[in-house]
């Protein structure tokens, strides 16, 4: 077998690692959103208002934006 | 036992001058409600009424305002790094949206901390809960009866200008002092407290609590 190091298999190995760094910080990220999530929880036991399904909602749109940025690092990188 | 005492209750309006001049708050996003409808907190008393919930002044949240101004046209600037040089398109694409839900967690996380870390003064006590981050929470109380010492301090320019400042409360108690820090009208809070303290041992004289 022949592996010739060209600059396309380099510029791919590079892009591939920096494909893997932002899945690792895009879980990671994710799993902060659930914290978000967990954490909005805790306050929202600790003083409740009236507010508390607007301020819910927020804590889920935060997900969701951590796992659509995930699948793009996933399926578009 | 404390917890246990019954007293004949007295509206707040009865014996607080402060309170009687303010209306219920039904707004919950400000950070002076007086008398607010529908807000509890976790450890309150069944006969336990909310009297004051504060917040800090809005205009402390200016610098995270502003760098969360600045960190949304950062990424315009983008182009101009090193990065275009060497990264096709889509992954520039991908560090800028990286970036912008950076930026709505730091906001996220911000606007959480403040609404949620509150001073509380009920008719029994005073409460601090304070999200120091995201992941950090600091409940501290004491009775009014506790109360030892009240001092308000305004100081700097805009604290004036917004009439914010800190209320210091020392206590009896574990903690030995509780502070208000950065509240809306500090010189009323004091007062409101002093109020409830006389009000504390009004009840004590006249043996309403037993």
């Amino acid at each position: 077998m022949n592996f010739e190091l060209t600059d396309a298999s380099l510029n791919t190995a590079l892009l591939s690692f920096i494909k893997i760094l932002f899945l690792v910080g895009g879980l990671l990220y994710f799993a902060f959103a659930f914290i978000v999530i967990r954490q909005i929880k805790v306050m929202r036991k600790t003083l409740i208002t009236a507010l508390e399904p607007e301020i819910a909602v927020l804590g889920w749109i935060h997900l969701g934006l951590t796992i659509f940025l995930f699948l793009y690092f996933l399926l578009v990188l | 036992m404390a917890h246990n005492r019954k007293k004949t209750q007295r509206s707040v309006d009865d014996y607080s001058e402060i309170m009687r001049g303010e209306k219920p708050s039904r707004n919950h996003w400000r950070a002076y409600l007086p008398k607010p409808v529908k807000i509890h907190f976790d450890t309150q008393a069944s006969e336990e009424h909310v009297i004051l919930l504060l917040r800090q002044h809005p205009v402390t949240l200016l610098r995270a305002g502003l760098l969360i101004f600045f960190a949304l046209l950062a990424p315009l600037f983008i182009d101009l790094t090193f990065f275009s040089d060497f990264l096709p398109a889509r992954y520039i694409f991908a560090m800028k949206l990286s970036w912008y839900l950076l930026t709505f967690s730091y906001a996220l996380s911000t606007f959480l901390t403040w609404f949620f870390s509150v001073f509380i003064i009920s008719d029994e006590r005073i409460i601090d809960v304070d999200f120091i981050s995201m992941l950090f929470k600091d409940v501290s109380s004491a009775k009014i009866d506790a109360i030892q010492d009240i001092s308000s301090k305004t100081s700097g320019f805009l604290a004036s200008i917004l009439d914010y400042g800190t209320v210091h409360i020392q206590t009896a108690g574990e903690e030995r002092e509780l502070q208000f820090e950065n509240v809306p009208h500090p010189a009323k809070v004091a007062a409101l407290l002093n109020e409830l303290l006389l009000e504390e041992e009004r009840e004590k004289i006249e043996g309403r609590v037993q």
